[in-house]
């Protein structure tokens, strides 16, 4: 799973949200590292969409544009836990290794 | 509704290079999404968002001619328009590997991948052309652009179904 698509489904993880929403909160969430485009941002949604991980949830009218609010499906919430305890194994284990040899490895 | 803005149909443009399948579906909300992080007295697109959302368009269109017209997601109807759609972009008959000698399909997969990257340098000029609003010079240069790129998988789709029998 790319960076990007994991913080987008974190993003839907808090309840839904629209576009432009998820861009900023993808922003807040990665401490300004991950900055989403516009096509980006459509491009995994789109994906994410067929491939069942989420869904639209409603669609509202704000000053004449269009916003369409996306949420996480089950099989959604069961990808980005599993992806985040794999994420969190690998940290713990590099953590520890790094624990071990006292500091930065030497050898 | 009031009228579009100049900064608006500039972005409309850009939007009308992703296929027609994911236009109808997602050409308002992206609208809203790039107005809403338009800064106040923007005029035209930024570079980068160009860049983006071309690259974008040319490789879903890429992705919907290898997959036979079918959008990435959602299953498309209009099966009319899909048989016309990105036939610029058709590899050729398998036929054509008779008129090519073995050793030759590795000059194809060099051809390819050169006609490729000029195609990637012939769109990002037309972009960068194209966020300084002269629409006629981008034109010809994504024109370059979209030729070359469309010559470049054809060259490798050739090299590959050879590497394929072999």
């Amino acid at each position: 799973m790319h960076e990007a698509t994991f913080l987008i489904l974190t993003a839907l993880a808090g309840g839904s949200q629209h576009g432009y929403a998820i861009i900023t909160d993808v922003e807040q969430l990665s401490k300004g590292r991950v900055r989403l485009r516009a096509g980006t941002l459509y491009a995994a949604l789109d994906r994410l969409r067929g491939d069942g991980l989420i869904e639209i949830d409603r669609e509202v009218i704000v000053a004449s544009r269009l916003r369409r609010y996306y949420k996480l499906t089950s099989t959604g919430k069961q990808q980005l836990a599993a992806e985040a305890a794999r994420l969190q194994s690998n940290a713990d284990a590099a953590t520890s290794r790094l624990g071990l040899s006292g500091g930065m490895a030497t050898t | 509704m009031s009228a579009p803005t100049h900064l608006e149909r500039g972005y409309r443009r850009l939007l009308a290079f992703y296929p027609a399948s994911f236009r109808r579906e997602h050409e308002e909300e992206i609208l809203s999404v790039l107005m809403d992080g338009a800064t106040e007295g923007q005029q035209r697109p930024r570079l980068a968002e160009s860049v983006n959302l071309l690259t974008h368009a040319i490789s879903m269109r890429l992705h919907q001619r290898a997959t036979g017209g079918v959008p990435m997601n959602a299953p498309n109807h209009n099966s009319a328009a899909k048989g016309l759609r990105g036939w610029w972009a058709s590899p050729p008959r398998p036929g054509i590997q008779r008129l090519i000698i073995p050793w030759e399909y590795h000059h194809l997969r060099v051809f390819g991948v050169t006609r490729l990257a000029g195609g990637i340098v012939a769109t990002g000029i037309g972009a960068f052309i194209l966020s300084y609003g002269a629409y006629g010079w981008a034109a010809l240069f994504l024109v370059i652009g979209a030729l070359n790129l469309a010559a470049g998988h054809w060259l490798l789709t050739i090299a590959r179904s050879a590497s394929a029998r072999t």
